[in-house]
């Protein structure tokens, strides 16, 4: 088997790159490559983190319905929070004991070391943010974070699920393997700009403290790709959509200063043509929608697992360029791990089985089969219906239950490239035309095949062979070895390249 | 349309033309069906344009079938059934009326009648029903009365 590829996504942000990461691995970008996802956030009920280990966990749920599916090994080693096992509530002022430093005061002479703290903590954080409720997140203040991040040490490292990934990367590295480390994180915000290069160092001083040598740890540094406009009428402190250019460079700055050499590789994306989202402070609100940035992050993991091995030392500088400002279309898509054709490859397939032959199957399963049959003869092909079967399958419920599997993976992928696609305004998006997800197996019948990939060159001929009718043609003509859904779906699969 | 149906739908109907122009003349020409009730060489003239009354909207029929199955795509690669059935039964409404024409102008017989019934129905079923049950392209295969056991068969 090959290297196994460590993400951890750090914060919000982190958190949908490692969804995008999960999709992408759905699609087959990662086949054979195991890939072990942990979750850092100080927000435990972030909508992006929810959305983005609810996709995990779907995905893992329906491949033991599909087990000849050639996908990832995908393993969701949960949630770590800064402030997990502390007792007290989540606001900085407690985190420090700054009551207690502060119970002294200088009445006169000197004030002693602890009140000293005291009146410097007074210089750096305003009393909002000292009382800030952390529950919601670092609410993007990368000061604030950052003083909770310095307190971890590597004792905190000891705790799951970070010790149940060192064992498993010790337990690799003993194996003769070379797994790779990728944090990810945004460096405009709160817990990904604070947390980046102190995890990164802690993490490495820990594997190097364990002995464990010949892993490669890299870092995704997310630049502003999005804002938001500001809540007056919001009276706690709050992320700043005007300061992420701020953050941006002085993380960037600490980074170059004293954290470089932490990390063997590092790639930084984001994009000046800034989407508009919603407010949010945090929690089950801060739910964004999918961006095209977060795509080039799974693909850069992608790259990072093949490349990412540079010489102790040494430093390599990889430039990611576009041929329009403002678009995106295939030829900016980097051919890494074939992506460009499993994508299209897999949004054709999705469409086609949502769309088509899934719906179509559920027909199946409620309808005389001879009937049925003689509307659909491909059906015939697959599955049992009365004379001349052999020993195809008949569809039965089992049959229907990998049927929905199939249609679960198709929906989640298609939600997402749809989100991809619609909402990484205003850049444009030119490499789908997708319909959206409720339109599909409503009388299209595939129809938008041949146009659903942007500038797929076809000829009249290529066109025809697109059309579902040509497609439900060739599968009548196919002779199947075992039938099935399975076999139905490997077909299709392969007809949509 | 895949060259074995296009093969088939050629194969049949030369079967069935060499049946209707060869075959079954033959039998009344050599007297292997006598008929005591009129002239043979008075009646087979007529005999003959019976034939091709019948002969002609039969191949006509089979050709519109076979074009329209070959060219028109169902939406989806979906077909109505029903439809395209009762489309079937029309056009096979013409031979039978032929049948019935070739009958009734062109037999003075009363001996040849019953043959004649009989070795028309036969051509027609071949030339019409067999050409489109076992050469039907695409999505319409099963459409044709039998298709389902016929084409099975055949696979």
């Amino acid at each position: 088997m090959a290297n196994s590829l460590y993400l951890i996504g750090i914060g919000g942000t982190g958190s949908k790159v490692l969804e995008a990461v999960t999709q992408m691995a759905s699609v087959g970008l990662f086949r054979g490559i195991p890939v072990r996802m942990l979750f850092v956030d100080a927000d435990e009920t972030n909508g992006n983190l929810t959305r983005s280990r609810t996709t995990l966990q779907e995905c893992n749920q329906v491949r033991p319905a599909l087990p000849w599916l050639n996908t990832t090994e995908l393993e969701d080693y949960g949630l770590w929070s800064p402030f997990s096992n502390l007792p007290g509530s989540k606001r900085l002022d407690n985190f420090f004991d700054y009551n207690n430093l502060k119970a002294n005061p200088a009445t006169g002479g000197e004030p002693d070391d602890r009140a000293k703290l005291g009146y410097l903590f007074d210089v750096l954080y305003t009393e909002a943010e000292r009382k800030a409720s952390l529950d919601v997140g670092f609410r993007g203040r990368p000061a604030i974070g950052s003083a909770i991040m310095s307190q971890i040490n590597l004792s905190r490292l000891s705790e799951k699920p970070w010790s149940t990934l060192i064992q498993r990367i010790q337990a690799e590295v003993g194996g003769g393997k070379r797994p790779s480390v990728l944090l990810v994180g945004s460096i405009f915000g709160g817990t990904g700009a604070s947390g980046l290069p102190t995890i990164g160092r802690l993490l490495i001083n820990k594997l190097a403290a364990e002995k464990i040598t010949n892993v490669q740890v890299g870092a995704i540094f997310l630049l502003p790709y999005f804002q938001f406009l500001p809540n007056t009428e919001q009276q706690e402190i709050y992320a700043r959509a005007d300061q992420f250019g701020l953050n941006t460079e002085s993380a960037l700055r600490y980074y170059l200063g004293q954290a470089s050499g932490v990390f063997s590789q590092v790639y930084l994306m984001g994009s000046p043509n800034r989407s508009e989202y919603s407010f949010s402070t945090g929690k089950e609100d801060q739910r964004n929608q999918s961006h095209l940035v977060e795509l080039y992050g799974a693909l850069a993991a992608r790259h990072f697992v093949e490349q990412g091995n540079v010489a102790p030392g040494q430093s390599e500088v990889i430039l990611m360029t576009r041929q329009k400002d403002k678009s995106i279309s295939w030829g900016d898509i980097p051919a890494i791990g074939n992506a460009r054709q499993l994508l299209s490859q897999s949004v054709r397939f999705a469409y086609l089985w949502l769309d088509s032959f899934y719906p179509s199957l559920k027909q199946a399963a409620s309808q005389n089969t001879r009937d049925f049959l003689k509307a659909n003869p491909w059906y015939g092909s697959f599955f049992k219906a009365g004379m001349f079967s052999g020993n195809l399958p008949g569809l039965d419920a089992s049959q229907l239950q990998e049927a929905k599997a199939v249609a679960i993976l198709c929906e989640n992928l298609w939600r997402w490239v749809s989100d991809v696609q619609r909402n990484s305004s205003p850049e444009q998006v030119a490499l789908f035309r997708c319909p959206p997800l409720e339109k599909l197996g409503q009388g299209m019948n595939g129809e938008m095949l041949a146009e659903l990939v942007v500038g797929r060159t076809t000829t009249q001929e290529q066109k025809k062979e697109d059309q579902v009718g040509s497609i439900k043609g060739w599968l009548q003509s196919y002779r199947a070895e075992r039938g099935g859904v399975r076999e139905l779906v490997q077909r299709l699969y392969e007809r949509c390249a | 349309m895949k060259p074995n149906e296009l093969i088939r739908a050629i194969a049949i109907t030369i079967v069935g033309i060499g049946l209707m122009v060869g075959l079954q003349p033959w039998l009344f020409y050599s007297e292997t069906i006598f008929l005591g009730d009129v002239d043979l060489e008075d009646w087979f003239p007529q005999y003959q344009i019976g034939t091709w009354v019948v002969l002609a909207p039969t191949l006509m029929v089979s050709l519109i079938w076979l074009l329209a199955t070959s060219t028109i795509k169902p939406k989806g690669g979906n077909v109505d059934v029903s439809t395209w059935r009762v489309l079937w039964f029309l056009l096979f409404l013409f031979p039978v009326l032929a049948i019935c024409a070739a009958l009734y102008f062109f037999n003075p017989s009363d001996a040849a009648l019953i043959w004649l019934v009989v070795f028309y129905t036969v051509d027609v079923l071949c030339l019409y029903w067999l050409v489109t049950v076992t050469s039907t392209p695409g999505a319409y295969v099963y459409v044709p009365p039998l298709g389902l056991f016929v084409r099975r068969l055949l696979r």
